[in-house]
């Protein structure tokens, strides 16, 4: 009972990281119809910028977690107008706009060690009393249950955001089709700019949850990124919602077959069902649309 | 009726006479090296060759799928691995099938033989690839990639893991006993790039035939519309599936000579990183072409190498160098070749201004 | 004109830019080792070790009547770097001396070149496989690994822990450290493993193997990995509630480890060739204190890994063996220190005990109390207490 609880709320923990580049990845899919390798880098970098904020200048906690939110914010959006948007006005193919972001990625990572250094850096915990908790016969840790709250909270914002306000259906609307949008009098620049912008807060964001229960160092986002595209596809490549619940999913299934299983073949188990996925049933659980060429 | 095609010198002679000289001009410098005229006892160099040629057919293998069947791959490692330990599992003389008590193969047959496996491998993947969007191939190939890399490192009986498998025999070419050519990677003068080179200028030539014949002609119909090569009878499946089993053959046999050539594998060589590395050197000399991929490795390895008195700063000016020549020079270098000698040239405006 | 500025930029960049040895070193070691990529942190310790050990000599006059001089080459940890990185520094630069990468896959990539070349490496790598090849020209100067499997099931058995549960990082030094570990408690049959876990390279999140761990109910737990994920294990099993004795190799000497795991840290039993303490003033010895003291001098800051001290000692072997051998000719220079023994960091190093390269075994056990390190002999004058994680 003990170790089903702390699988559990492991496997809930890790998808929610997931979860916020996941929905990164399939929010910008979905506005712009390309892919982006950037999104592990921002969220070590978001990290890192609380950290600078929190732990370098004793800035308090929710101050320095919205200065990082707001720069980040920033970050994707510069990206988006600058490098994003000029390949797109050249008509570039999709594969130069890939390796545009692989690039962007190796700076943004490589600019991280630079000005941080490369060795790890300890996130002191966000409660005075960092002593875990008990549910039940298992001990679980409280930024681990911060984690889940947060995120969770986070995608019901963003649901909120782009269902019930007329910016959010704006940016839906552009998602759905630019040039009727645009028609309508909504600026599309606008709204894709702000897409990338709210995937790199949204990236920010599980790097200040993950902090706490791990470390900072420039090495962070590569190792949470492969697996969250695992996650966007199985929920639906460019399904909002399909992102959270693939992103959950897999965070699940990695935790469960570690734990009874086996811990050496549960990546092989992952990505299989990824491939799985993708070629039996390529929509993803939440039917994605994803046949147009 | 004349046409432009008939001149004697127009660009596809010049071309090729500037290919064959280059060639040429390579093989001399080797000769002169290997004779000490030039370059005298500098190992380096040829160290720097022989990787060089091996990306270049690695990135040509690449080129055939996406310069002209227009299919990305973000995973070619994986092919790369396969052709690697593959070939190092069949020839060496205590890992792999010697463990069964099959005699091992020698190099020399191991490395096309690795390589026709990788092309069959490459076929089978092809099928599922060949429906997905352009995304999801390349999270696909992305996954084959990942776990190709962990079959090799979870499987210690089989490949020591992440220990690696150093004393991976030299190429050696024998006929009834008696040596004809030693490619021993470390012994005398490095003459592991002859036959880097040899390779090399085979598989060219054969990608040439490839691209001229009626399945290259298939191959870039699909790249520009799929729909429309569909409707003008192309077998869309055939040759999707073909042009991925050939990139597979020319990076799986690029694997084998890495593997050779070092004498020593090890599991993270294979890893996400040097997949990018290809497609970083395809797009950079220009892909639907020759001497691209070529130009592309040979520029990189180059830019790498001059960039390590730079230390810490070295990775971080190598993504903005390659994010710039993105941004302004999508076409690679050739694209820039092209554009000087429309510079220059005077077709018209037919060149001049293309990217 | 921007094409015109693209081209004038790859042109400039196509020429190599060689630092030319200049000609007033009377010796040059080459280093190639991992400062950027996945062992950074410890690459550019060590690197920073054989700046520190090189200028000492250079102060006190040299070697062979002339200064030292040091190249350097970033193998990107990877063992492409390495054979670039040897070829560039045994032919372009013609170094004297190498000091090798920490990484055994590195050393092993390049030790056919470097045999070929007659030029004495001497590397810092734990791993016993690399000198196990036959390779004359490559030493070591700490004790490798296997020293350490044996006092770890020593103090196991001392400390009670007979049921073991491990958890290892699959990568080429913590799998090859399990394997003599293992390889002892099956000789032994002292002490037994109930439950074995592998993590994968690259995951962050073990709670399902870790979880699995504590459900078997061991007396002790085996961690093996890097600095980086070993404090994150350590961390997670601790909120996980394990309180017993966790078994580590000699990646838990770095001080990351107490940093990012906390109090998490106390409890842990390790072999370690060195360990870095927290301040010059807490160093084992007087030639430790004198190198740390240096070492913040130098750099402002202790080290990190005690990888440092590897390279240190690594170059101080290299150099005393030239100075002893009056040359910087490859073969009497390798001979000279096959038959040397000098004072480490490390210890007593005898080479000529050794046939192989290796010069020291037997690693010392620390364990973490209350925040510091501290001797096995101290640790158990302080009573032993199986409750020192609380």
């Amino acid at each position: 009972m003990q170790m089903l609880i702390n699988v559990l709320i492991g496997g809930l923990v890790l998808g929610c990281t997931y979860g916020m580049l996941a929905l990164g990845y399939s929010l910008i899919y979905q506005a712009s119809g390309y892919m982006n390798f950037t999104q592990g880098n921002l969220l070590m970098f978001g990290a890192f910028i609380a950290y600078q904020l929190y732990v370098v200048w004793s800035i308090p906690f929710i101050i320095a977690l919205a200065g990082s939110l707001i720069v980040m914010f920033f970050v994707g959006w510069m990206m988006e107008r600058f490098v994003i948007r000029r390949l797109v006005r050249k008509k570039a193919q999709n594969v130069y706009v890939v390796l545009a972001t692989i690039a962007l990625s190796t700076i943004v990572e490589n600019a991280a060690m630079l000005i941080w250094g490369s060795n790890m850096k300890y996130f002191p915990s966000l409660y005075s009393n960092p002593s875990p908790i008990k549910i039940g016969p298992a001990t679980v840790s409280k930024e681990q249950l911060t984690c889940i709250v947060v995120a969770l909270l986070a995608m019901l914002l963003l649901h909120f955001f782009l269902n019930k306000t007329k910016f959010g259906t704006s940016m839906r609307a552009a998602a759905q089709n630019k040039m009727a949008a645009s028609c309508m009098g909504i600026n599309v620049n606008t709204t894709i700019g702000t897409t990338y912008g709210i995937a790199a807060v949204l990236a920010c964001l599980g790097g200040v949850l993950v902090a706490p229960t791990m470390y900072v160092s420039y090495q962070l986002g590569n190792n949470l990124a492969a697996k969250s595209f695992a996650g966007a596809v199985i929920g639906g490549y460019g399904h909002i919602y399909g992102a959270i619940i693939g992103s959950l999913f897999i965070g699940l299934l990695e935790t469960f077959v570690g734990a009874y299983v086996s811990s050496a073949y549960k990546e092989f188990i992952v990505y299989g069902v990824m491939v799985l996925f993708m070629v039996l049933r390529p929509r993803g659980i939440c039917n994605a649309n994803v046949y147009s060429v | 009726m004349k046409t432009l095609s008939d001149k004697k010198f127009s660009g596809k002679w010049l071309r090729r006479a500037l290919a064959a000289g280059i060639f040429a001009l390579v093989v001399l410098v080797v000769v002169m090296m290997e004779n000490n005229i030039l370059f005298a006892r500098n190992r380096y160099i040829y160290v720097l060759l022989c990787y060089i040629g091996i990306y270049s057919i690695a990135t040509s293998g690449l080129d055939v799928l996406f310069g002209y069947a227009g299919q990305i791959s973000f995973g070619h490692a994986g092919f790369f691995c396969i052709g690697a330990y593959g070939s190092v599992l069949l020839s060496h003389s205590e890992w792999g099938v010697a463990k069964l008590g099959i005699t091992p193969l020698p190099p020399i047959l191991s490395i096309p033989l690795m390589g026709l496996v990788a092309a069959l491998i490459g076929a089978l993947l092809s099928k599922p690839a060949s429906k997905l969007v352009f995304h999801f191939l390349s999270l696909l190939t992305i996954a084959f990639n990942q776990i190709m890399y962990l079959v090799v490192a979870n499987f210690p009986g089989l490949t020591n893991g992440f220990i690696g498998i150093t004393r991976v025999p030299p190429v050696k070419l024998q006929l009834f006993g008696a040596t004809l050519l030693d490619f021993t990677a470390v012994k005398s003068k490095y003459s592991y790039v002859f036959l880097v080179m040899a390779v090399l200028a085979a598989l060219l030539i054969l990608k040439q035939n490839i691209v001229r014949s009626k399945l290259g002609r298939s191959m870039i119909a699909i790249r520009e519309n799929q729909t429309a090569a569909n409707g003008c009878g192309v077998n869309i499946m055939r040759a999707k599936t073909v042009s991925f089993a050939i990139s597979a053959f020319y990076v799986g046999i690029a694997g084998g000579l890495l593997a050779h050539m070092v004498g020593f594998i090890s599991p993270d060589t294979f890893v996400q990183n040097t997949s990018v590395i290809f497609i970083t050197m395809l797009l950079f000399g220009g892909s639907g072409n020759m001497t691209g991929p070529i130009l592309g490795a040979l520029v990189i390895t180059f830019v790498q190498e001059s960039f390590q008195s730079l230390q810490d700063y070295r990775m971080l000016i190598y993504g903005t160098f390659l994010l710039a020549v993105i941004l302004y020079q999508p076409a690679g270098l050739v694209g820039l070749g092209r554009s000087i000698s429309g510079m220059f040239g005077g077709k018209g405006g037919a060149n001049r201004g293309a990217a | 004109m921007k094409r015109l500025f693209t081209v004038l930029l790859v042109l400039a960049l196509l020429v190599p830019t060689t630092l030319a040895v200049a000609d007033d070193y009377s010796y040059v070691i080459g280093h190639y080792g991992g400062f950027t990529g996945a062992v950074a942190t410890a690459g550019s310790n060590g690197r920073d070790g054989i700046l520190l050990a090189v200028k000492l000599w250079n102060e006190k006059g040299g070697v062979l009547g002339g200064q030292i001089g040091v190249e350097l080459y970033d193998d990107g940890s990877t063992t492409e770097g390495a054979v670039k990185g040897v070829s560039y520094l045994l032919d372009q630069v013609g170094v004297d001396g190498l000091i090798g990468s920490q990484l055994s896959g590195n050393i092993q990539a390049t030790g056919d070149l470097v045999e070929a070349y007659q030029i004495p490496e001497v590397a810092t790598g734990m791993n016993p496989a690399w000198l196990q090849k036959g390779w004359t020209y490559l030493f070591r100067a700490l004790p490798n690994s296997s020293g350490g499997a044996a006092p770890l099931v020593d103090a196991m058995e001392t400390l009670g822990s007979t049921k073991i549960a491990s958890l290892v990082y699959q990568d080429d030094g913590n799998t090859s450290a399990y394997k003599q570990v293992k390889a002892v408690i099956e000789s032994r049959d002292t002490v037994e493993i109930i439950n074995e876990q592998q993590a994968m390279v690259g995951e962050t999140d073990w709670t399902g193997a870790l979880s699995a761990i504590i459900n078997a109910q061991p007396s002790g737990v085996i961690i093996f990995a890097q600095a980086e994920q070993g404090s994150l294990m350590v961390k997670q099993i601790r909120n996980l509630g394990y309180t017993g004795y966790i078994y580590g190799c000699e990646t838990f000497s770095s001080t990351d480890m107490r940093n990012v795991a906390g109090d998490a840290a106390n409890g842990i039993v390790f072999f370690a060739p060195h360990c870095v303490p927290d301040s010059p003033e807490e160093g084992n010895s007087e030639a430790e204190i004198a190198f740390l003291t240096a070492w913040v001098e130098e750099y402002g800051k202790m080290p990190i890994s005690d990888v440092a001290y590897r390279a240190f000692d690594a170059t101080n072997v290299l150099l005393t063996a030239v100075e002893k051998a009056g040359t910087k000719d490859g073969p009497t220079v390798r001979d000279t220190i096959a038959n040397m023994q000098i004072q480490l960091l490390a210890g007593p190093a005898d080479y000529s005990a050794y046939d192989n390269g290796e010069c020291l075994s037997g690693q010392q056990i620390y364990v973490t109390h209350g925040g510091k390190n501290i001797g096995w002999a101290k640790y158990l004058e302080l009573g032993g207490n199986a409750d020192t994680y609380k």
